[in-house]
């Protein structure tokens, strides 16, 4: 067979379909069909009997009409500013401290220490902190009472549940940020620093306007990672409050399941899927235009 | 300048090992908790350490009362289909966007990666129902059949296999290789690290999921891991030594793989670890 002819060429060409097939057929019959799906139910109404017929908007004004929605929508955002706020500020002191740090090897050791909860499941996590939070025989209130500080109800309260749940959140997901911004920082090249020295810049005015600004697009990338991650927490809430007290720590994703399998409202939760996704969509616009051409980009 | 130079030194070590303490902590709680009794873990002030720290008692009521060495199985038995599945298709994938032209490319390429927009839980639903038609609920294959393949390892591996030179490829076609032999035995063997760092990474994931094992598995046996954990839990009493233990048990082996992968964790995690 000769190089460049039209069979060989055509050969080429099947064998590139043969290797991507599969995968497109898979991923258009497991999300590219029922995400059409998903939009179908959200125009019907259930019937009785759990079937579905077209309802046009009818399901659509139901939800948004609906008390719990909103507080949920309400409790995610809350969720969402609380658990990304601490995380990027945290995340941004623990990886500039890293990356002071004069022996490599030790700043690896540290690293790998910071990264380890990131392992663990949200599930567990859950767990393990509804233990650590527990009003009565929990460590937290323990410690907080080592230092002089009232105890707590954490989970347990109305007023300071979402809170606790970023707590958590937090402490699952601030390794991983960690790894991101230290990235970032470590493709700094020396030079901007020397320059800014020798200008006489140091300290925190150094940061402030040459580490920071060139570390904007890895902050901006963990930003809307954790955003994107914090809206569609699940794991955790279902686990320790299940929504509660009174509805406190309702959320989106919790909203969604409650619909589709305690309530059997399929058509309900099929308009939330739609709006998580199509807020979730915005956010993920956003990402990739502000990731575009960075290594982590995938 | 050298003691002010100490003195911030000293500060950041500081502030490092406290951060690395206090993020410690609960790793720490969870493991002493473990070993305590009942009477133990409802004292004030908790005592720290457990009084003997040979008593299994919780881990060997866990695996009574839970199965949880079926669990452990099924966990490993899910993590390894996903695994193989999606290190090869993605392989297969991403050497195909790679390196080949084909009509209808450019499509097939944004139904892939526009995936990676669609938050799991907004298709859940109507793939459950599917699943249900398809009499998949409740089986093995409905468990691991949504999460085989990621859209992000085909990105992972795209990327990964377009940085091999041509030439090895034409030189391979030239000599008369066939297509399979050449992504078997020159295209794989060449991606070897980013097929690593996929492998990690799904491990991880899969490991961990917890949605959609929810969602699809009814009978106890069939669950895995961080399901299994919530079954320890009812309306009205949490038996938190036993949850404890059980916590343990589904973090050792992501544990063990990092004391043993460290570096290549960190790079995997730093280069590839974002699940949009």
């Amino acid at each position: 067979m000769k190089l460049g002819s039209t069979s060989y060429s055509r050969k080429l060409t099947l064998t590139g379909v043969f290797f991507i097939l599969p995968v497109f057929l898979y991923f258009i019959v497991l999300y590219w069909y029922p995400l059409i799906s998903a939009f179908v139910m959200s125009f019907q109404e259930t019937i009785p009997g759990l079937e579905l017929q077209f309802a046009g908007l009818k399901t659509y004004r139901e939800v948004l009409a609906d008390e719990d929605f909103w507080r949920s929508l309400v409790n995610t955002m809350l969720f969402a500013v609380q658990a990304v706020a601490a995380d990027v500020l945290l995340a941004l002191i623990i990886s500039i401290a890293l990356y002071n740090v004069p022996s490599a090897s030790f700043r690896n050791v540290l690293t790998l220490l910071f990264v380890l909860p990131t392992l663990v499941s949200l599930a567990a996590a859950g767990f393990i902190w509804e233990w650590l939070f527990h009003p009565r025989f929990g460590l937290a209130n323990q410690l907080l009472g080592l230092v002089g500080l009232p105890s707590l109800k954490f989970l347990q309260d109305e007023n300071q549940v979402i809170s606790s749940l970023a707590v958590i959140n937090v402490w699952v997901r601030v390794g991983f940020s960690v790894l991101i911004l230290l990235a970032g920082l470590q493709s700094i090249p020396d030079t901007y620093f020397d320059a800014a020295k020798v200008d006489g810049a140091k300290g925190l005015k150094l940061y402030w306007f040459i580490t920071l600004p060139l570390l904007l697009p890895h902050l901006g990338a963990v930003l809307l990672l954790e955003v994107i991650f914090a809206v569609k927490i699940f794991d955790i809430v279902y686990v320790t409050t299940q929504g509660g007290p009174a509805g406190a720590s309702d959320m989106l994703m919790l909203y969604l399941y409650n619909n589709a399998f305690r309530f059997y409202r399929i058509d309900k939760a099929a308009v939330t899927a739609v709006f998580i996704f199509l807020v979730l969509l915005a956010f993920g616009i956003l990402q990739r235009r502000l990731l575009a051409g960075r290594r982590y980009e995938l | 300048m050298s003691y002010r130079r100490h003195l911030s030194r000293a500060v950041l070590y500081a502030l490092l090992v406290v951060g690395v303490g206090l993020l410690f902590i609960p790793i720490f709680w969870t493991f002493t908790t473990s070993f305590k009794t009942l009477p133990e873990i409802n004292v004030v002030p908790p005592p720290i350490f457990p009084d003997s720290f040979l008593n299994f008692s919780n881990y060997t009521k866990v695996f009574q009362r839970l199965h949880f060495g079926r669990l452990l199985l099924n966990n490993f038995a899910m993590c390894a289909v996903v695994l193989a599945a999606s290190l090869v298709f993605a392989t297969m994938t991403g050497y195909g966007f790679a390196k080949f032209r084909f009509p209808g490319k450019e499509i097939a390429f944004f139904a892939i990666v526009g995936v990676l927009m669609v938050p799991f839980q907004s298709v859940a639903v109507p793939l459950f129902r599917w699943m249900d038609r398809l009499r998949l609920v409740d089986t093995f294959l409905g468990l691991v059949l949504p999460l085989m393949i990621s859209a992000f390892g085909v990105l992972l591996m795209r990327e990964a296999a377009s940085t091999i030179p041509n030439d090895y490829i034409e030189a391979a076609r030239i000599d008369g290789c066939s297509e399979l032999r050449i992504f078997l035995q020159i295209i794989m063997p060449m991606l070897k690290p980013s097929i690593a760092a996929l492998a990690i990474i799904k491990f991880m994931w899969t490991w961990n999921e917890f949605f959609w094992p929810l969602l699809i598995i009814m009978t106890p046996k069939k669950a895995v891991v961080t399901l299994g954990l919530s079954y320890l839990t009812n309306m009205y009493f949490r038996e938190y030594h036993l949850i404890t233990a059980a916590a343990i048990l589904s973090l050792l082996p992501l544990f063990l793989l990092f004391a043993i992968l460290r570096q290549w964790m960190v790079e995997a995690l730093t280069g590839t670890g974002l699940k949009a």
